[in-house]
């Protein structure tokens, strides 16, 4: 049995937790949380050790992954502390890997040194729909991709995530997803032009337009929004064979209709008829750990994926557009 | 009312020409083209006089004409109609160069003619609604628009840059531009745009994507790209997604249709039912010559709507963001 142990049992934790566990020969070990009482009856009812701090966790038990769902400017220093024990301890780590560049390029660099793996849950890689459109861009069916248009929708997370030291805000939190699928499917960014809206009074939400130029020539043009009542996206792929096009919209096979109205306002996937993309991503950590099975997704793609977010929060904010390549803003 | 029609090359002037013959005021009775066979097969269909000398045509006694031939040649068209006397309207865009919207401007300003430019998406039901819906308040107050006018690569003239003065941005980012002036009463104060030749092997840019800001800190994205396939079952799309403070607008202007799976021709296509926006121009222009009032689109929204092309290619050369530097008018 492999030893898990998951940092933070915030939303994200307990969905990690609740993945872990259908994932066979996974033992999960400790969870490591502030909230007592969440942490007790976690604990109780997933058979597992609550722990306060990574420290007691990791002098406590020997533990071969630990999975880092804590709110991202806490992802910097819990990685140090877990590369910084004695024993070598895997990491799996909710995107976005850092707050910023310099965290993430010094993550890189300890990981490295101490020949740690870190794996970082751009869930996208696993989405089977957004998988597979990649897969049909690089087999051509559409030939040479000339614009493409992207567009992903959610609701305002509030909490942390409104706190742009404490999230990165939208351009990050949000943006990661797409921009590291961009990065995947198409290469490097030659030069991003962001736009940013943060709206305080009447309704609280975050929205941003974003225009990339691809090393390769595509053209993108990318819309965030913190301001839905659920998950949204769309895409559109144009080469000069064709075009794709898809809707979160029209993409559920099964509609369930109550006399209630949903009222909730989950910001995350539903998942019909598919495996969801999380347990399909630990799963797929879990054989890079135990089996040596080749990541789907580098730590210097995490650290890219990074780079590109804080270029385009650079872009919004000082109203230029960021060239990738010199690493320096031009006028 | 008598009324002409100045050339046949854009593909609009058909449209204009059945609403002329619809319209219960108006006798649609010359046409001109310097494509010779072209002016007799119009005059043929439309039951009206045909000629091919421009001065012939402008010494009738025709009120107004509608000028649709080649973008470039507006200025030389326009000018001589306004010194005829004649009230015009003209295809977007504009001209392709500022100076001769300038000109244009200024001599149907000296003799007194109404100068209404061709954006016939404000005539949509879709956008008259639209356009009540912002103003109510009912979403607040706008913040942003994320916008696209594609389209399938029109081909002929519209991709020889003599006479189309540009590509898809030439020819797609007005419409989005001059709704969004329209709807918010705001300028542009500046631009970023990649434009590039993606899809087809011609002179012309055949696709790109727009980055502006408004005076009033409102963010707009324009794709103008002439990127539908050839299968696509439709001329392209005119949509919207507006955010405003107070709630969101998601705007499809052609999504009244029936889609038609079409075994005679192999192909599916899009049969629009909502009603015709080039009606809705055509009366525009006729009652504002009746009723000798300002046109509702002026020479000055062709205008700012061409300055803001002219800036987007200027960004997409320099790769650089462009301060609009608005001429006075």
């Amino acid at each position: 049995m492999v030893k898990v142990a998951i940092i933070g049992v915030g939303k994200m934790g307990q969905r990690h937790l609740e993945n872990w566990l259908q994932i066979s020969n996974i033992d999960v070990v400790g969870i490591v949380g502030r909230d007592l009482d969440k942490l007790k009856r976690l604990a109780e009812t997933y058979n597992t050790t609550s722990y306060l701090d990574i420290r007691s966790l990791l002098e406590d038990q020997k533990v071969e992954i630990v999975d880092i769902c804590l709110p991202t400017f806490l992802h910097y220093e819990a990685m140090k502390e877990v590369i910084g024990t004695d024993e070598k301890v895997s990491i799996v780590c909710e995107k976005p890997l850092c707050l910023n560049e310099d965290e993430a390029k010094a993550i890189l660099q300890l990981s490295k040194e101490k020949d740690i793996q870190i794996l970082v849950g751009h869930t996208l890689r696993f989405d089977p729909e957004y998988a597979f459109l990649r897969q049909q861009i690089k087999q051509g069916v559409v030939g040479e991709v000339g614009v493409v248009r992207l567009s992903r929708k959610t609701s305002f997370p509030g909490r942390w995530f409104r706190d742009n030291d404490k999230s990165g805000g939208i351009l990050l939190d949000l943006g990661i997803h797409d921009l590291d699928w961009l990065l995947w499917t198409f290469g490097d960014v030659e030069r991003v032009l962001a736009r940013h809206i943060k709206q305080k009074d009447d309704r609280e939400f975050d929205y941003a337009l974003i225009i990339l130029r691809m090393k390769n020539g595509v053209i993108v043009h990318l819309e965030l929004s913190w301001g839905e009542s659920s998950l949204k996206s769309s895409f559109e792929i144009a080469g000069k064979e064709g075009l794709l096009v898809g809707n979160s919209d029209s993409k559920e096979p099964i509609q369930i209709a109550t006399k209630q109205p949903n009222q909730s306002s989950d910001y995350l996937p539903k998942e019909l008829v598919t495996e969801s993309a999380i347990y399909k991503q630990l799963s797929h950590f879990k054989d890079c750990i135990v089996n040596g099975a080749s990541p789907i997704i580098s730590i210097e793609e995490a650290v890219k994926a990074v780079e590109l977010a804080q270029a385009t929060i650079f872009s919004a904010r000082n109203g230029v557009p960021v060239y990738l390549a010199e690493e320096e803003v031009q006028e | 009312m008598k009324v002409g029609i100045i050339s046949f090359a854009h593909l609009h002037a058909s449209a204009y020409a059945h609403y002329l013959m619809e319209h219960p005021e108006v006798e649609l009775v010359a046409i001109w083209d310097e494509d010779a066979k072209r002016a007799v097969e119009m005059a043929e269909k439309y039951y009206c006089h045909c000629y091919t000398v421009l001065e012939e045509f402008l010494a009738t006694n025709i009120e107004a004409v509608v000028v649709c031939s080649e973008n470039a040649k507006h200025k030389e068209h326009v000018i001589a109609a306004a010194k005829a006397k004649k009230h015009i309207l003209c295809e977007k865009p504009i001209a392709t160069d500022l100076l001769d919207a300038k000109a244009m401007i200024d001599a149907c300003h000296q003799e007194n003619v109404v100068l209404q430019i061709a954006y016939p998406v404000r005539f949509s039901p879709v956008m008259q609604q639209v356009k009540k819906i912002i103003e109510s308040g009912q979403i607040g107050k706008i913040v942003a628009i994320n916008g696209t006018n594609h389209g399938q690569m029109p081909g002929g003239w519209f991709i020889n840059k003599s006479l189309s003065g540009g590509g898809a941005a030439t020819d797609h980012i007005v419409h989005l531009l001059d709704l969004t002036r329209w709807l918010l009463n705001d300028e542009v104060r500046n631009i970023y745009a990649e434009l590039d030749t993606k899809f087809y092997d011609i002179d012309v840019e055949d696709c790109g994507m727009v980055s502006a800001e408004l005076e009033s800190g409102i963010i707009v994205s324009i794709d103008p790209s002439w990127s539908r396939p050839k299968t696509f079952p439709t001329w392209g799309d005119v949509t919207m997604e507006i955010t405003g403070t107070k709630g969101d607008l998601s705007i499809d202007v052609f999504k009244q249709h029936l889609v038609w799976y079409n075994d005679r021709d192999n192909k599916v296509q899009q049969l629009p039912w909502g009603r015709d926006m080039d009606q809705g121009l055509i009366e525009d222009f006729i009652s504002c010559v009746k009723e000798g009032r300002e046109p509702s689109i002026t020479g000055e929204d062709g205008f700012r709507a061409l300055e803001v092309v002219k800036a987007a290619y200027q960004s997409s050369n320099n790769k650089k963001l462009v301060e609009l530097d608005r001429i006075d008018l």
